[in-house]
């Protein structure tokens, strides 16, 4: 990316009406601001995101590492602006959008978002996006739990009992949650033979592997696998019964 | 006694020199980012505070890049 997108004409020139903040983790001791990235919501490098003038990440990149991507990011920043404006100008839709919003960005957790909404009547759209929201929030909160506690088997255990039961009830996280979520669900199918479930996870997987070979060949690998389950157990060949050819046999006694 | 001193000295003084140069090889390696082409290419504001201020005043957005200089 430094060698490729942050060097085009077309990034200089996205970058005309923007604040560009750059910021480098030295692992230099005392230097400010210096391990910032776990604070705006990075778990590795690199990490491009929007903030707002009072430094809340707006919007994250979901799109590809080039300045169409950068672009796309920067237009659901704008959106966010657009939408705490019309909030506060009393806007009661746009209030209910807003805090959805915030919450899908990580400033409100579940219990914040719940008081904030209070009794307020939804529309189904709304209804809709909060569940799904609820859904994100609680796996997000299980997988928290599971980096907090050092993967503990229980931690682990109950990450997998959210899944089974988020699967069986067929709402499913959203985003980037949704690697780790069916990644758990294919290694219980797995383990079960379960091949529907299996399948399941192959139709998410493959328009999120198509045209990445390696990504492409993984899948055909489990495809095999679960084609391997449904195929009927052979039957252990049954031992022929010895023919006993009894004129012979007389014939044997007699000598 | 005065030999365990003087060892104990010459110790302090190798780790003392050792985190010394640690510390300026960091601040080569920031250096040297910050000498890289997409670094130069337009004007970053690479202080947090400053990029702040100036989203404030001129009603713009932030744009953030998250990079680190210790490793490729």
């Amino acid at each position: 990316m430094e060698g490729g997108a942050l060097l085009s004409d077309e990034f200089k020139t996205f970058a005309q009406d923007k604040v560009m903040y750059l910021n480098i983790t030295t692992k230099i001791e005392g230097r400010k601001h210096d391990n910032m990235l776990g604070d705006k919501g990075g778990r590795g490098f690199p990490y491009l995101c929007a903030m707002s003038s009072k430094g809340d990440v707006i919007a994250k990149l979901s799109g590809s590492r080039d300045t169409a991507g950068f672009t796309k990011m920067m237009g659901s920043a704008d959106d966010y602006v657009a939408l705490e404006k019309k909030a506060a100008s009393g806007d009661a839709v746009a209030k209910i959008d807003f805090a959805l919003l915030r919450a899908v960005l990580g400033m409100l957790s579940l219990e914040q978002l719940t008081a904030e909404l209070g009794d307020t009547q939804l529309s189904p759209a709304q209804t809709k996006k909060l569940a799904a929201l609820k859904t994100d929030l609680i796996f997000d909160e299980a997988v928290n739990r599971l980096g907090a506690e050092g993967r503990s088997p229980e931690s682990r255990k109950a990450l997998l009992d959210l899944s089974l039961k988020l699967y069986n009830a067929g709402t499913h996280p959203t985003g980037s949650r949704e690697r780790r979520y069916w990644s758990g669900i294919l290694n219980y199918a797995k383990e079960n033979q379960n091949a529907q479930m299996a399948m399941d996870v192959v139709r998410v997987f493959e328009p999120m592997v198509a045209g990445n070979a390696r990504g492409e060949e993984w899948l055909a690998g489990i495809k095999a696998e679960i084609a391997g389950w449904s195929e009927e157990p052979e039957e252990p060949e049954e031992e022929p019964e010895e023919e006993v050819d009894e004129d012979s046999s007389i014939e044997e006694s007699c000598e | 006694m005065n030999r365990l001193s003087n060892k104990a000295l010459a110790l302090a003084l190798v780790l003392g020199w050792a985190g010394t140069a640690s510390a300026q090889s960091m601040e080569e390696k920031l250096e040297a980012k910050l000498a890289k082409p997409f670094a130069k290419n337009l004007a970053w504001e690479t202080d947090y505070d400053a990029a702040l201020l100036r989203a404030k005043e001129e009603g713009k957005t932030i744009f953030a890049y998250f990079t680190r200089s210790y490793a490729p």
